[in-house]
């Protein structure tokens, strides 16, 4: 790849000269956290307590009078810095918990949906059909992306749900909201609020205002115990999915199914499903499409399956 | 304000211990975190504050933590979301990661350190234009020098979930230096981008050739 040379130059020149961190900074550190942990349990209400280093000390006039205080850092250049700009001072412990509790609930709520996908009654019909067609179905990357949000390959997840997004499906659309509030990109996550609230218009009427999703998905997450199983076939699909989806190629960064894998996941959901006792999932499902397609609703058969890969990710 | 800091001190009891899983866990990554707070809040002891905030946050809900599903990742969303709003509490912008140009090893080695210090300027503003998980790498691997291992370690993600946003990051530094680029050197470039790279860079800079001369 000749493309890299340059970048990679500047990369290299771009190291930082790294003061090191040493065991007594840590255990400097741990013994602040203690006394601050110990200060906040006794009084739980109090502010945020002052950190150790003084000048912070100095920060609080500044928020009591943002604008007339010589303190401030910097002119004006507030903006969008406004809503946060108290943080850590006289309201900040508020604050911080709602920032907080924001991001920690939409991850949550991200893994509520997912599970909610996922177990739903056609996420595997919609999985199975995924790259039946010319192009990868969007309600099957919606199913795929929630199945690798919830092995944990958050990336190759967005990258579904966009392109389901992108085609239009508002659940997945919801699931980029989630997903980028819950990483603090609150820019992204509004955007893609909007785009849901846009593509849900229709389903608006039915569904309801988008509180009630929220609502919603606590409810489930409530009524889910712990440990509720999920149904087998998904949970073979689930342990499959995250091996089989992979940034296969350097020039093609794109998180992609192997070849196979609608074959596979047929094979994988028909065989929990019809013959609950046959041979393992594992070595000889390449040629699921001999043994699966019981249940595989007549879709085309698979073969050129490897040109749709293409195709898609030429679309996107 | 600052009468409350007394009134809840004096009802602070000795020290209490910290919980050891999460001693071991801020004892494991306490350090990256701050190196990484670092270059977003241009000082090491402002780095510091911010990460205690985080990790007092995790503190206070860890039992909670515990029970995500990779707490590592939780984690690194709570560290960075915490040094933002630090950062803006402090009417700091993004943009302050250029500041990081002053403290390249290069530049304290450089012949020419003005452009040295231009280069790694405009390096680090790109950097900090990227969406925030690759600014994170990107940070992390090429600005402290972590390994792609300890990167995916601190973020609760697999390494070749860095690798492949490195790839993505890497792409986009290329597209913008090649738009700057054409921009400059106004004659056509209709070669494919990937061939253009290599050859006749012209930085983006006045001092045109002083990157190319060390580059080639």
């Amino acid at each position: 790849m000749p493309m890299t040379s340059h970048i990679d130059e500047l990369l290299a020149r771009a190291r930082l000269r790294r003061e090191p961190y040493t065991a007594a900074d840590i255990d400097a550190a741990a013994a602040r956290l203690a006394t601050r942990a110990a200060v906040r349990w006794d009084a739980p209400e109090e502010p945020r307590c002052p950190t150790p280093h003084t000048r912070n000390a100095s920060a609080p006039a500044d928020t009591d009078s943002a604008g007339e205080s010589g303190l401030g850092k910097s002119p004006v250049g507030r903006g969008a810095a406004d809503e946060s700009s108290a943080d850590e001072h006289s309201s900040g412990s508020g604050q911080d918990r709602e920032g907080s509790v924001d991001e920690s609930s939409a991850a949550d709520d991200l893994q509520t949906l997912c599970e909610t996908v996922i177990t739903h009654t056609e996420a595997l019909a919609d999985l199975r059909i995924f790259l039946a067609r010319a192009l990868p179905e969007p309600s099957g990357a919606r199913v795929l992306g929630c199945m690798l949000q919830l092995s944990e390959r958050e990336e190759s997840a967005r990258f579904w749900w966009q392109y389901a997004a992108g085609a239009g499906d508002p659940a997945a659309s919801y699931c980029l909201y989630l997903h980028h509030r819950a990483l603090g990109e609150h820019g992204a996550a509004d955007w893609w609020h909007t785009q849901h609230t846009q593509t849900d218009v229709v389903a608006d009427a039915e569904a309801g205002p988008e509180v009630e999703i929220t609502t919603t998905l606590r409810i489930l997450r409530a009524l889910k115990p712990d440990d509720s199983p999920v149904p087998e076939p998904v949970n073979a699909v689930l342990h499959y999915v995250p091996a089989a989806v992979a940034y296969v190629d350097d020039d093609l960064d794109l998180p992609l199914p192997d070849p196979d894998f609608t074959d596979r996941v047929r094979a994988l959901t028909a065989l929990t499903a019809t013959a609950p006792a046959s041979s393992t999932p594992t070595a000889p499902l390449v040629g699921g499409s001999a043994e699966a397609p019981r249940r595989s609703r007549k879709r085309k058969p698979l073969p050129e399956r490897r040109r749709p890969r293409r195709t898609a990710t030429g679309s996107t | 304000m600052s009468q409350e800091l007394p009134r809840t001190a004096t009802g602070a009891r000795p020290m209490r211990k910290l919980p050891l899983d999460f001693e071991a866990f801020h004892r494991m990554y306490r350090p990256i975190y701050v190196h990484w707070a670092e270059i977003r809040l241009g000082s090491r002891a402002d780095a510091e504050e911010a990460v205690d905030a985080a990790f007092e946050k995790l503190l206070r809900a860890w039992s909670t933590v515990l029970t995500k599903e990779n707490p590592t990742a939780y984690a690194w969303r709570v560290l960075r979301h915490t040094t933002i709003d630090f950062s803006r509490a402090r009417d700091r912008r993004p943009a302050l990661i250029g500041e990081a140009a002053f403290e390249t090893v290069a530049l304290s080695q450089a012949v020419d350190p003005i452009g040295q210090f231009e280069e790694s300027l405009s390096l680090y503003e790109a950097i900090g234009q990227l969406p925030p998980r690759q600014m994170d790498v990107m940070l992390l691997q090429f600005g402290q020098g972590f390994t792609v291992e300890e990167v995916a370690a601190a973020l609760g993600i697999t390494p070749a979930g860095v690798r492949s946003t490195v790839r993505h990051a890497r792409r986009r530094l290329e597209h913008a230096y090649g738009v700057k680029r054409r921009l400059e050197a106004t004659r056509p470039e209709s070669a494919a981008q990937g061939e253009g790279e290599c050859d006749g860079f012209a930085r983006s800079g006045s001092e045109e050739g002083h990157a190319d001369d060390i580059a080639h």
